[in-house]
């Protein structure tokens, strides 16, 4: 399973690198929430993937019982996903101004540099 | 600004007017007048042996003390910096009246003559290193303050490049120095010379210090910048570029010397470069027609000797150099006042045509003619003195005496040509018709001609009084150059038919003959060889620079495309080349178990739809699907979150998701649909790269589930959850009690987005009177 | 029978400078919002007011030399190191908000939310300063640089400010994933995020046996892409390649800021990392960080050799800067830390000078700032050129200018370390810099104006020109007092020595 998991990885980062290097805008924009769910599993995956349990303390116990997830990843998930989700909402609004100064979803238009 | 206004409102009254004609030079020369005369006031305590030392802490962390010595040499170098500079001070009121910003002029000199005696008199390696970039500094600000042509520019670029270059490199020789030396007070370094020279940093010091050194006092191969740096006014001329600033080379060379000398290396690397500067100088001087470029040249030349005589060193040697270095400095700073003279009531500087000046400008021409014959080397003037010691040391050289002083000789001749070119030529009829100069020559006011006289003055009484007047400092100088006391006997002339006497005869006798004979010969060899010799080394140097520039800009061009695809694309390559690289040789790859957990059924199905949506997101042709597409993946990956225990994170994936679908929808609806636009090369490359880019997270992410074994639990949260904050979802827990700070951040975080979003959308300002269009078009153009 | 609830004992003294930048940052966007008519400089003195009263409360709450305090599970600390550094970034925040005042105005974009933006953006260059936890360093990241982000597309209507914005947030976003990703595997190896534990778990892990332990593999693999995520920010080669695209583009404050306050924290932070928790693995970050400061020192000095373009040519100078504090942070374990605080407040207040000069001649809707308008600065506007002459000697480490000593002090920690080549290599490209540095002091002294500039000059810039030319020289020629506050710092962090 975790191999799978592996893999998945894999792909999403492949794809969304591979996205970031198109010239359309918005590609780049998909690309980067690939890489953030690729980052996001990845890091799920640093923790102990345990089927069913969950990092709630059961109403009879006071502390966690053995098999549990690592809690400590997914609140770094948590973090990540949130983060994530605020540069992604920046990230589209700049990329509707940006097509409407440019008239086009060319990254390539956006070329200022040395001559 | 106001500040030209205000000036040009009192230039009208008869105080501003006076200073404006040259009377500020006299008020402001009592300063360096005052300042000669305190430390000539400590001659006699010098003189006597002693040495004075004082010191202020600065950076004690560092052991940078600002920390002053004087003893023979420095304050040698003293009375000549401020003494010249009373002169030049006061030559410069009445050369530069006139000059509205005469007040700029002056601040700068005074910054400099201060730099300069805070060079000197250092005693700490810093502190020297801080006074000698700080000559280097107003020097240019001194030589950039007349500056109408692009080649005075250019010029002047080239040498603050070449010394801001030595610059630096005396800085880590320096740096090298006091580590070697475990000391940074330069007067201790001389009981450490064993320590320095054993300590295997010898060599780079000496490099280092040397390439400071020789850029400074144009030593061949950087001689070249000396000539190009007189586009300066010729008071600075007079007294940087002959007098001081040149000369802190030198200084530093036999400030150095009990600590570096005394070795082969030095010995010989000094000599060599010495000599050859010397001969080129000399040659190089005769064959220019522009007075001040003939007195470069021959400062080059002389220049050449000081290092050759430090090189050659021992007794002999340096007490040579002593007398040779004020030698020097009194005819070269004569000189160059006078050039300045002619120039100034003339108009020309070219002793092509100036002839017979002799008549208007009388007094001019005695300065010019004592001068001279200093320069010539001739008794009684101290110019013979130096002569003699010169030969005197060079026949006593310690290797290849005979062609050192066959060098020195051959320089020697030339400088007499050179002598009457500057002095003679100009001032005696030629024979030849007259040709007439822009100007009508008379005698300047008394501020210009006092300098040059009291200069003459002083190279005859110092050359007639030479044992009363030279004979203590020189030997206190020499004492401290050797770092030990020696006892020195000059005399103004040679009791006994001596070797160095003949030679001075024989230089004598030869240099009339070849200003008389000789001279359109040496002309005509040195034209036919300036391309090599003189404009090679500019030529060399800017074709460097050039070549250097070309290659900035290639490589900028190369690495900064502007294209973000491609910084991606070198990123990605980067990172995973050299993390592929540190994998397969670091990494135990055997530990990666491919088969571990069985799969589930539906689990294997969410992978699935994973990664049709990933497909779908790449093979998209309308941005809906592709948005369809990332959704996919996203809720995909909610799923499993859910399967494996992430109550927390299934229900802020889901909403998240779902808000970023419907903004994604939102805002990209109404764009067109995608079109191939990359090269379907371009593709294939970026599609190998990020695959690999993806084979590699895969390996490290097995390597990580591979690793699960040994990471130790972090048993604190499960333990503690309920029972310090009572709370059953440790996740939440977690967020909001232990670490209620990375909440907070968050908070933030989504706050300023919204902000910014809200800003984006809302900045809809009315361009400012019509510039947003103005400025729309620029942008245009600018692409 | 459940237990007693137990207060967690939350040391609020220790974030207390943060929490005073942001809730004052709230509060201002509360009032702006609020205050009437479009003149929104009233809301820029009160920002400095709040970066004012931060500076107290940072004074206020300072541990007393060589002591520091810990607050939430050890996620941050309060140290002296973390003290002088926050003071620092206060200072660049109250720049970069002095140079703003008129400009926002002048170039008509003048928005209240400017202010708050910029305090946010100190908030989480503190939080990052202080963090020994790896999310707070994250977030602290994400912090600064989605407010950047917003500021850098701030510029309306100039189009290459949206374009600067894109790039720098795709990035910046890019980067983002390589940080969080390393931290994840961090934690897959050793199973915490706090540096401490991290340096522990290296230092018992690889004391065991000779075989390299998985475990530890991680940290180092984590570590790596950490220290890329890190090298977007502070650019280094090759991973500076947005830097000058988007400084052109942004409001040149904004530039200003970025190029000092940001590199500053990020740079603070990836120095805790090292030492605190990676110190074990040294021998291979040393030459991984070597290399990348050679090849910035020597890339950023180079391109900016012939950069007509002054925004971007103080771009590549700040690459070329970066690598020399990357020496600095190199050799933190013997007296790199005070070189690296030295060398930031030296770097800041020429930077910010320069780029204040810059100000002052960028006109309304202009694309170039050209060098040629420095031409013959000197005749005409003799003490702006003096300003700008000694912020660019400082730059290239003339003495007697701050820049020197900080130039010094890193090189010699470097040879102190035996960092020889890295020596070698740092003042063969500062031979390279003082090249364009000086190019542009021959062309303010040297050179005919090429054309008629009008400086625009007001109390914002004057007092900000003012501080960076005074300060430059003084701790040029008086480091001492400098020298021993930076020490003090060191000792705290538990490096010094």
């Amino acid at each position: 399973m975790e191999t799978l998991l592996a893999i998945v990885i894999g792909v999403l980062y492949a794809a969304g690198l591979y996205l970031m290097m198109r010239r359309s805008i918005v590609k780049l924009v998909l690309g980067l929430g690939l890489i953030g769910h690729a980052a996001n599993l990845l890091i799920f995956v640093t923790g102990r993937v345990q089927r069913g349990s969950s990092a709630v303390i059961p109403p009879d116990q006071t502390v966690l019982v053995a098999p549990f997830p690592d809690p400590v990843p997914q609140a770094l998930i948590l973090t990540a996903i949130v983060i994530g989700f605020g540069t992604q909402a920046f990230a589209l609004v700049l990329l509707k101004r940006a097509y409407q100064a440019v008239k086009t979803d060319d990254m390539d238009a956006m070329n200022t540099t040395d001559r | 600004m106001a500040q030209s206004e205000i000036t040009q409102a009192d230039s009208q009254s008869p105080l501003m007017a006076w200073a404006m004609r040259g009377g500020i030079g006299w008020v402001l020369s009592i300063l360096p007048l005052s300042l000669t005369l305190y430390f000539a006031s400590l001659l006699p305590t010098i003189t006597s042996g002693t040495v004075l030392r004082v010191s202020y802490t600065w950076i004690p962390s560092l052991g940078v003390d600002f920390a002053f010595i004087v003893d023979g040499l420095s304050l040698t170098f003293v009375l000549l910096v401020l003494g010249i500079g009373t002169l030049v001070v006061l030559y410069a009121g009445g050369y530069m009246a006139g000059d509205r910003q005469i007040g700029r002029f002056y601040l700068y000199l005074f910054l400099f003559m201060g730099a300069m005696v805070g060079l000197v008199l250092a005693d700490n390696l810093i502190t020297l290193f801080v006074f000698w970039e700080l000559t280097s500094i107003s020097s240019y600000l001194l030589i950039g303050y007349k500056h109408a042509y692009y080649s005075s520019r250019s010029s002047a670029l080239q040498a603050l490049l070449i010394t801001g270059a030595g610059g630096l490199a005396l800085l880590a020789g320096l740096v090298l120095l006091g580590i070697a030396a475990e000391t940074q007070t330069i007067s201790e370094l001389g009981s450490r010379h064993e320590l320095i020279v054993n300590s295997g940093l010898y060599a780079p010091i000496l490099i280092l210090v040397l390439i400071g050194a020789f850029t400074k006092s144009a030593q061949f191969p950087f001689q070249f910048w000396l000539p190009g740096a007189m586009a300066a006014p010729t008071p600075v001329s007079a007294y940087l570029h002959s007098a001081t600033m040149v000369k802190a080379g030198v200084f530093l060379l036999a400030r150095l010397n009990p600590a570096l000398g005394d070795t082969p290396a030095w010995q010989i690397t000094l000599t060599v470069f010495g000599a050859i500067t010397m001969a080129l100088g000399a040659y190089l001087a005769v064959s220019q027609t522009d007075l001040k470029r003939i007195l470069a040249f021959t400062t080059v030349s002389s220049l050449g000797t000081l290092v050759m005589l430090i090189g050659i060193g021992g007794e002999h040697g340096i007490v040579a150099m002593m007398v040779f270095l004020i030698v020097h400095s009194l005819y070269k700073g004569c000189l160059f006042m006078v050039a300045g003279n002619i120039d100034h009531e003339t108009g020309s500087r070219d002793v092509s045509i100036l002839s017979g000046l002799r008549r208007e400008m009388p007094i001019t021409f005695g300065a010019a003619a004592l001068a001279a014959l200093s320069m010539a080397g001739l008794p009684p003037l101290l110019g013979f003195v130096g002569k003699e010691l010169i030969y005197e040391s060079t026949l006593d050289a310690r290797f290849a005496a005979a062609a050192v002083t066959t060098v020195a000789v051959a320089s020697n001749i030339l400088m007499i040509v050179a002598a009457g070119m500057v002095a003679v030529r100009p001032f005696l009829p030629t024979g030849t018709t007259r040709h007439s100069t822009p100007r009508h020559p008379h005698e300047p006011p008394i501020s210009m001609w006092l300098g040059p006289a009291v200069l003459a003055t002083l190279s005859a009484v110092f050359g007639l009084f030479v044992v009363q007047v030279m004979q203590p400092i020189v030997t206190q100088g020499a004492a401290a150059i050797l770092g030990e006391a020696v006892e020195v006997k000059l005399k103004l002339l040679p009791t006994s038919i001596t070797g160095y006497f003949l030679l001075s005869v024989l230089t004598i006798a030869l240099g009339i003959v070849s200003y008389l004979y000789a001279r359109p010969a040496l002309m005509q060899a040195g034209k036919a060889t300036r391309g090599a010799l003189e404009d090679g080394f500019v030529n060399g140097f800017t074709d460097l620079v050039n070549n250097t520039q070309a290659f900035a800009r290639w490589i900028t061009r190369a690495l900064q495309s502007g294209y973000l695809r491609r910084y991606v694309l070198i990123t990605i390559g980067a990172v995973v080349s050299v993390a592929s690289a540190a994998l397969l040789t670091r990494a135990d790859l055997s530990a990666i178990r491919l088969f571990d957990t069985p799969l589930f059924l539906w689990e294997t199905a969410t992978i699935l739809v994973i990664l049709a949506g990933v497909a779908l997101v790449l093979r998209a042709r309308s941005r809906l699907t592709a948005i369809a597409g990332l959704g996919t993946v996203g809720f995909g990956i909610t799923l499993i979150f859910f399967f494996f225990g992430a109550p927390d994170l299934v229900m802020t994936q889901f909403s998240v998701e779902t808000l970023s679908v419907l903004l994604f929808i939102l805002i990209l609806y109404r764009l067109p649909i995608f079109t191939t636009i990359s090269h379907r090369y371009s593709r294939l490359r970026d599609g190998i790269v990020a695959g690999l880019a993806g084979l590699l997270m895969t390996m490290i992410t097995l390597l990580t589930i591979a690793g699960e074994e040994l990471k130790p639990l972090t048993p604190f949260y499960a333990e503690a959850s309920y029972v310090e904050a009572r709370g059953r979802n440790v996740v939440n827990v977690i967020l909001v009690d232990f670490r209620g700070i990375d909440t907070m951040g968050e908070i933030t975080v989504l706050g300023i987005a919204s902000l910014g979003i809200y800003l984006l959308l809302t900045l809809r300002l009315a361009p400012a009177d019509g510039q947003a269009e103005a400025e729309d078009s620029t942008g245009k153009e600018q692409l | 029978m459940p237990p007693e609830i137990v207060i967690p004992a939350i040391d609020v003294r220790v974030i207390a400078p943060m929490l005073t930048i942001f809730a004052w940052a709230t509060v201002l966007l509360m009032v702006d919002l609020f205050m009437p008519g479009k003149d929104r400089k009233l809301t820029g003195y009160l920002a400095l007011a709040g970066l004012a009263v931060t500076a107290l409360v940072t004074l206020a709450v300072q541990p007393a030399p060589g002591t520091s305090r810990t607050s939430f599970s050890n996620m941050v600390v309060l140290d002296s190191f973390g003290t002088t550094l926050t003071l620092i970034l206060l200072l660049i925040a109250a720049f970069s908000i002095a140079i703003s005042i008129n400009y926002l105005s002048y170039h008509n974009i003048e928005m209240g939310e400017y202010y708050p933006l910029i305090l946010f953006a100190t908030g989480g260059m503190i939080l990052l300063g202080q963090s020994t936890n790896l999310i707070l360093v994250f977030l602290g990241v994400e912090l600064l640089s989605i407010t950047l982000y917003v500021l850098t597309a701030f510029f309306y209507p100039r189009y290459t400010s949206e374009e600067a914005g894109l790039k720098y947030l795709l990035l910046g976003a890019f980067a983002a994933g390589f940080l969080i990703y390393g931290i994840a595997l961090i934690y897959g190896g050793a199973g915490t995020l706090d540096l401490f534990e991290i340096g522990a778990f290296l230092n018992t892990s690889l004391a065991v046996g000779s075989a390299f332990p998985p475990g530890a593999l991680l940290v180092l693999i984590g570590g790596a892409l950490v220290l890329i995520g890190f090298c977007f920010k502070i650019s280094l080669v090759p991973f500076h390649m947005w830097t000058p695209d988007v400084y052109e583009g942004s409001p040149t404050p904004v530039a200003a800021f970025m190029s000092v306050g940001t590199k500053g924290a990020a740079f603070a932070a990836l120095l805790r990392i090292l030492i605190v928790a990676l110190l074990p693995f040294k021998i291979y970050w040393l030459p991984v960080l070597g290399v990348l400061a050679t090849l910035t020192m020597l890339f950023g000095n180079i391109a900016a050799l012939m950069q007509p373009n002054m925004k971007r040519m103080l771009a590549y100078s700040s690459v070329g800067h970066a690598g020399y504090i990357t020496i600095g942070i190199m050799t933190a374990g013997t007296h790199g830390t005070e070189s690296f605080l030295f060398y930031l407040l030296a770097y800041a207040l020429a930077n910010m000078g320069a780029f204040a000069v810059l100000i002052t001649l960028e006109r309304r809707g202009e694309m170039a700032w050209s060098v040629d308008d420095f031409a013959g600065l000197w005749k005409r506007y003799p003490l702006l050129a003096i300003a700008m002459a000694t912020f660019m000697l400082s730059l290239a480490g003339v003495p007697p200018t701050a820049g020197f000593f900080g130039k010094f002090f890193v090189f010699a920690a470097a040879w102190e370390d035996g960092q020889i080549f890295l020596v070698f290599m740092g003042v063969l490209s500062s031979a390279i810099a003082a090249f364009f540095y000086l190019r542009v002091i021959m062309r303010m002294f040297m050179d005919e104006p090429v054309r008629e500039v009008i400086p625009i000059f007001n109390r914002g810039l004057t007092i900000t020109i003012g501080i960076a030319v005074v300060g430059t020289i003084v701790f040029g020629l008086l480091p001492t007092p400098l020298v021993s506050l930076v020490q003090n710092s060191v000792i705290a962090l538990g490096v010094g020595g």
